[in-house]
């Protein structure tokens, strides 16, 4: 009877003895994957290094702070910071983007690090510095990115003007509201006629109602929000547009992977390319929609807009007035999102017609 | 008979659908310019639509407004019926005639 006893008891023990030895093994196999992303995770990139007694990921600028003038280096920083933010963690992760090195920066840049500073569906903090060059430190702050922040108010502005400051929504209600008000500042500044910009209505709505339509999916982790600025010149309007969504290509592969092939398409740039010349219609899938990029051909060649530009996912396409015809660019680094720059005349507005 | 866009409707047109925001291309056909475009076509007269005094239009607004008419009239009759003013954007017209002209909606027959 005890030997019977004994022997049960010894089989229970061997297995509870094996049930505790793979408890032990899954929590050290565990331990070990956490302490290699965590080194993974602190790794010094480029751009970036973490600083351990401040708890934060700092993420030095490059000294040309821009995608348009800047696609590669830009494009990198800002991939580098998203790709800290989309990586899980258990505690709020604080974000530092240092601008001191910064000698030149464009709207596009800071439109982009606002979209990730406020704009995500990410858990985490940000804090920043300013640039030390003056007139990249006055674009900074005439750029209205200081309205959605918390900052310190007793920095001085050194050349304030009367730039149409960020504006950014992903309420398609507001999108007429915004170019409404766009077209009458210009029309009050300038004392250009309301139908001389009618054309410029159509673009900007369109480029706003295909960000709340078309940019975006469950994949990115940034908010469906459209941003613009308009930079009120003496000579020349420019205005400078971006989402983070998917992309112009990754919108038109989605649903036309079979005409992409059957017309050759193989890079980015091809695609954008493409759609602006209005080979694809929209991801809706009608021939009769889809007539919102090609506009922007129309009006590249009329010359109503100049200095056109686009970078979507790896490619960017340039319109050359010489040519009449579009430049692309194949890019090392990949987009998250589409950017658009162009500029109005103002001596062709004011054209008796 | 007249549709004055810009007093009639807005002076600040907004996207293809309703279900996209307001004062949309799909609003202004079912709200304004079928019943009124019914109206001609029973009094026999025809209907002019002003495109004069907005802020612009968007390509889906006008597009979804006249393009999407063919779904509901032959495209014929539609251009014999309406008349256009766009003394503001002179190439709005051909735009506009386009959509209802172009064979990429379904028109009825």
């Amino acid at each position: 009877m005890n030997r019977k006893r004994r022997n049960k008891k010894k089989i229970w023990l061997v297995s509870q003895n094996k049930k505790r030895l793979k408890h032990r093994t899954k929590q050290k196999i565990k331990h070990k994957n956490r302490k290699k992303k965590m080194q993974n995770f602190s790794k010094t990139t480029n751009y970036s290094y973490y600083d351990k007694k401040n708890q934060e990921f700092k993420f030095l600028a490059p000294e040309i702070f821009s995608i348009m003038d800047n696609p590669k280096e830009t494009i990198e920083y800002f991939n580098d910071v998203i790709k800290k933010i989309d990586e899980k963690f258990h505690h709020k992760l604080t974000i530092n983007f240092l601008l001191q090195k910064v000698n030149k920066i464009t709207i596009d840049a800071i439109m982009y690090m606002l979209a990730i500073t406020k704009n995500t569906k990410k858990n985490h903090n940000t804090r920043g510095s300013y640039p030390v060059d003056n007139e990249a430190k006055a674009l900074f702050m005439n750029s209205g990115f200081l309205k959605y922040v918390y900052s310190n108010k007793n920095i001085i502005n050194p050349s304030p003007n009367e730039d149409i400051q960020i504006r950014m929504s992903n309420d398609s209600n507001k999108n007429a509201i915004t170019c409404k008000e766009i077209n009458s500042i210009i029309i009050e500044k300038y004392g250009i006629a309301r139908r001389k910009l009618q054309f410029l209505y159509d673009i900007l709505y369109e480029m706003m109602i295909n960000t709340n339509e078309h940019a975006y999916s469950s994949e990115t982790f940034l908010l469906n929000n459209w941003y613009v600025y308009v930079a009120l010149e003496e000579q020349r309007v420019k205005f400078s547009f971006l989402d983070t969504g998917i992309g112009i290509p990754n919108t038109v592969n989605k649903n036309f992977f079979e005409k992409i092939n059957l017309l050759g398409l193989k890079t980015d740039a091809d695609l954008i390319l493409s759609a602006l010349n209005g080979k694809f219609k929209t991801s809706t899938m009608q021939e009769y929609r889809g007539k919102g990029l090609p506009k922007f051909t129309k009006y590249n060649k009329t010359k109503k807009i100049r200095n056109f530009k686009i970078v979507s996912g790896k490619g960017m396409v340039v319109f050359n007035e010489e040519k009449q015809d579009y430049l692309v660019y194949n890019l090392d680094k990949r987009l998250i999102g589409t950017v658009y720059y162009f500029e109005i005349e103002l001596s062709s507005l004011r054209e008796e017609n | 008979m007249e549709i004055i866009i810009c007093k009639d409707f807005t002076d600040a047109p907004g996207p293809r659908f309703k279900s996209q925001g307001d004062f949309s291309g799909e609003a202004f056909r079912e709200d304004f310019l079928i019943p009124k475009f019914k109206e001609a076509l029973e009094q026999k007269e025809k209907l002019v639509i002003n495109f004069d005094g907005t802020f612009g239009y968007p390509t889906s607004f006008l597009e979804e407004a006249f393009g999407g008419l063919k779904e509901k009239y032959d495209k014929e009759l539609i251009l014999k019926t309406l008349e256009f003013i766009s003394n503001d954007e002179i190439g709005l017209i051909g735009e506009v005639k386009g959509y209802i002209d172009s064979n990429e909606r379904k028109t009825k027959k």
